[in-house]
């Protein structure tokens, strides 16, 4: 137990980045419970960390400092290119309906309410975190070989003291082979979530995460569901978490329905797996065809902070380039479909130039 | 004996008449004990080979039976008092004359509503289906039961054998019988409300205008029927027909209007009509339901409509449900209290939906935006009308406890006082 906790406060030296200080103090004073839009604390996988640790050490020798998820500039790319359509946000939901009801409104009260619906929109949007996979737990606390043979089934140990966050729970399990281990990730989840419900998790994982489902889904242009439905039965650390949103993704690449996520709070998550991946070519072509230029020129900025040292970043900063020409660039160097963003630039411009020659 | 002869000798004159049978005048002994003679002379039967009428009258039945059996078809050394008459009360006067007296239909029994319905009978052709030519004996005349000429050859008088004729008069049995079936058989009329009313059913589009014009897209639905009566100095209590029928396309236009007459149909068609002529339009909103909640009282009918979301269905009144749909409004809440007289019913509801203020007159008459809220949307405003004319800068004054009047019975029914067993009553969608 005293090896446990004393490796519990390293775990949070570890995480010691100025984002996760604030969340170490969060998950002190607050239980995780029924947080679905707020990041868990210590946004950054274990793995990161050592890094970024490593990195401080060394912050003056090399700049090379990976950008993460939750980094202002990011967010501030990502959130501008999500968009606010108040529409699509506050779409009528499934529910039992009652009559709605009217007020009388100046014009500044109608402002007033517009920027009341803004603030919560903004809310809606805000996105589930990007996580690295968590690593599985393997330890052993203790081999009781005497109690071999006398149980036939596993029991399993739960802590419910109701102000620990789940995180540093204590679950172990006793296997009637008499080893004494901790639970493993998935049986910390259904622990958890039998002692401690959210609203919207359900203990075994529901039909609709199977293939041929979620290919019905698909089909369907349901992806906002799926991935809601995913953020709201998995930990956003679990593996199941990130192969459906990597198979979402995938999906809306090889389709090009982009839109369909848009003013969604999955859009950063979508854009940042692209970026990652290098394959933006898809999502900038459907930006430009949508005259959203400046969403585009700021996916590119993105990809430019990502790989700072590829070829477009280099060309970039040499040539200080701005707005289309950066696109210009990047379709140049790096793109698999460099001539299908030029085309696309063409045309835009085209309808621009015909557009003010008309007005 | 002698009355036996008598009967004998009546007989075959009732089967003369106008059939051209050929008959043998034979007279046979007739020892059927057979119902008085008087009945038998009023039996309107063009031979004994026809099927007797089935009629509700026994007397008909039985007297026909009693014929048949006597004058049965066989061959002729087995015919039992086959009589016929070449003229008899029954030739002196025409098939009408003679179905007027048997149906009865002037006299003191039906004035006054004195018929019984149960007691009405029906004409019937009994000539229908005779073919000059074709007789007992099946023979063959060229030019009437046989075409007259054949590959250019004129045809002569032939016979048919007797399985021929016992055929074809079989065939003729059995056609008989699925006309009388066929006249028999009962239409099942739409059902309205409910099994045995009027409310409710639907009386087809009104007819068209003296310059064409058509209104096929109107339906009209009958709402009440009722019997008035009248004192008259002649007759005394005069019944009259008073029919409350409502037209509507559906898309808004509808009217209503009462009819009076002393048969029913006719006042169904005078209230079709007329209503036609009085047709009001009445605005709704997104086409499915009313600006906002209407809570009026006419004469002594208190009516409280409520605005309802998509889906909800129609939850009123039987006849208020009927209006509603022929005027194309498919979600509403209303009560009725008070009296429930149709007429006022009617009258009060076209008044209150046709006053009704829609969102573009508020937003002119407060030169303010009319903005909706809804809960599945969250704080999302939907701006549903702005005013056209300036738009004023000073907002609406709203005192933190809206100043309206309650509704006890809603108030009640809020606070959990109300014990009812019909609220939330499980009905049919609609």
């Amino acid at each position: 137990m005293a090896a446990l906790r004393t490796s519990v406060t390293l775990w949070s030296l570890l995480t010691g980045s100025r984002n996760s200080e604030r969340g170490c103090f969060r998950a002190r004073i607050r239980p995780q419970l029924g947080a679905l839009l707020q990041p868990p604390p210590g946004p950054c996988g274990v793995g990161l960390p050592c890094r970024r640790l490593a990195s401080e050490a060394e912050s003056g020798s090399s700049e090379i400092k990976k950008p993460t998820f939750m980094d202002e500039e990011v967010q501030n790319l990502l959130i501008k290119m999500t968009g606010l359509n108040l529409q699509k946000v506050f779409k009528p939901a499934i529910q039992e309906l009652k009559p709605p009801t009217y007020k009388l409104m100046t014009q500044a009260q109608l402002e007033e309410a517009t920027r009341k619906a803004i603030e919560a929109a903004k809310v809606r949007l805000k996105m589930p975190p990007v996580l690295e996979e968590r690593v599985p737990i393997n330890d052993v606390l203790a081999e009781d070989k005497i109690l071999e043979g006398t149980e036939t089934a596993k029991y399993v140990f739960t802590d419910i003291s109701y102000s620990i966050p789940h995180r540093e729970r204590f679950i172990v399990v006793r296997e009637p082979s008499g080893t004494l281990r901790k639970a493993s990730w998935e049986e910390r989840d259904r622990m958890i979530q039998i002692y401690f419900p959210k609203e919207g998790r359900r203990v075994l994982t529901p039909v609709i995460f199977k293939e041929e489902n979620l290919r019905n889904m698909y089909s369907q242009d349901r992806h906002v569901d799926v991935l809601n439905l995913c953020v709201a039965q998995f930990e956003p650390d679990s593996a199941e978490y990130i192969k459906i949103h990597h198979q979402t993704y995938e999906d809306i690449d090889k389709h090009g329905k982009y839109d369909l996520l848009r003013s969604t709070r999955h859009f950063g998550g979508m854009a940042w797996y692209f970026v990652n991946k290098k394959k933006i070519d898809g999502l900038l072509i459907d930006q430009i065809q949508r005259d959203l230029v400046d969403d585009a020129t700021s996916l590119v900025q993105l990809y430019h902070i990502l790989h700072p040292d590829g070829q477009s970043a280099q060309e970039a900063k040499e040539q200080a380039a701005e707005g289309l020409h950066l696109i210009k660039v990047f379709a140049k160097t790096e793109a698999q479909k460099g001539a299908y963003i030029e085309l696309t630039l063409q045309a835009y411009q085209e309808t621009v130039i015909s557009h003010s020659a008309a007005s | 004996m002698a009355a036996a002869v008598r009967a004998a000798g009546r007989l075959p004159a009732l089967c003369g008449v106008p059939a051209g049978h050929i008959w043998s005048r034979q007279l046979y002994l007739n020892t059927y004990p057979t119902a008085s003679v008087l009945a038998l002379k009023t039996v309107l039967n063009n031979g004994p080979l026809s099927y007797p009428g089935t009629r509700d009258n026994h007397h008909f039945i039985s007297l026909t039976r009693a014929l048949q059996t006597q004058c049965c078809i066989s061959s002729p050394s087995n015919l039992m008092g086959q009589q016929y008459r070449s003229y008899s009360f029954f030739t002196k006067l025409t098939a009408d004359e003679l179905w007027k007296g048997a149906l009865a239909e002037t006299g003191a029994g039906a004035r006054k509503g004195r018929g019984k319905r149960s007691k009405k009978k029906r004409k019937k052709d009994l000539n229908r289906g005779q073919i000059i030519g074709e007789g007992r004996h099946g023979f063959l005349w060229p030019g009437l039961n046989v075409p007259l000429m054949k590959e250019g050859a004129m045809q002569t008088i032939a016979q048919r054998s007797k399985e021929e004729q016992e055929k074809v008069e079989a065939d003729m049995i059995q056609q008989r019988e699925e006309w009388d079936r066929k006249r028999k058989m009962k239409i099942k009329r739409e059902r309205g409300w409910s099994g045995n009313t009027w409310g409710g059913v639907s009386l087809g589009p009104p007819d068209p205008g003296p310059s064409g014009e058509t209104y096929d897209d109107f339906d009209t639905r009958i709402l009440e029927v009722r019997n008035v009566f009248n004192m008259t100095a002649k007759e005394g209590r005069k019944k009259s027909v008073r029919v409350l029928v409502a037209v509507g396309n559906g898309r808004g236009a509808a009217g209503f209007a009462v009819g009076k007459a002393t048969d029913r149909m006719d006042a169904f068609r005078k209230a079709k009509n007329r209503a036609v002529h009085y047709l009001h339009y009445i605005e709704r909103y997104e086409d499915h339901t009313i600006f906002h909640d209407i809570s009026l009282r006419f004469k002594r009918t208190h009516i409280k409509m409520k605005k309802q979301p998509r889906g909800y269905g129609l939850r009123c009144h039987r006849a208020i449900i009927t209006i509603c749909r022929l005027i194309g409004i498919k979600d509403m809440y209303a009560k009725v209290s008070g009296s429930v007289n149709m007429l006022n019913l009617t009258r009060g509801l076209f008044h209150g939906l046709s006053h009704q203020e829609t969102h573009q007159q508020l937003a002119d008459k407060k030169s303010l935006h009319v903005v909706e809220f809804r809960e599945e949307c969250g704080p999302l405003p939907i701006v549903v009308a702005s005013p056209q004319g300036a738009l004023r800068k000073e907002p609406e004054l709203e005192d933190e406890v809206p100043d309206i009047k309650l509704d006890w019975e809603e108030v009640r029914a809020a606070q959990g006082m109300k014990r009812s067993v019909w609220s939330n009553l499980k009905r049919a969608a609609t």
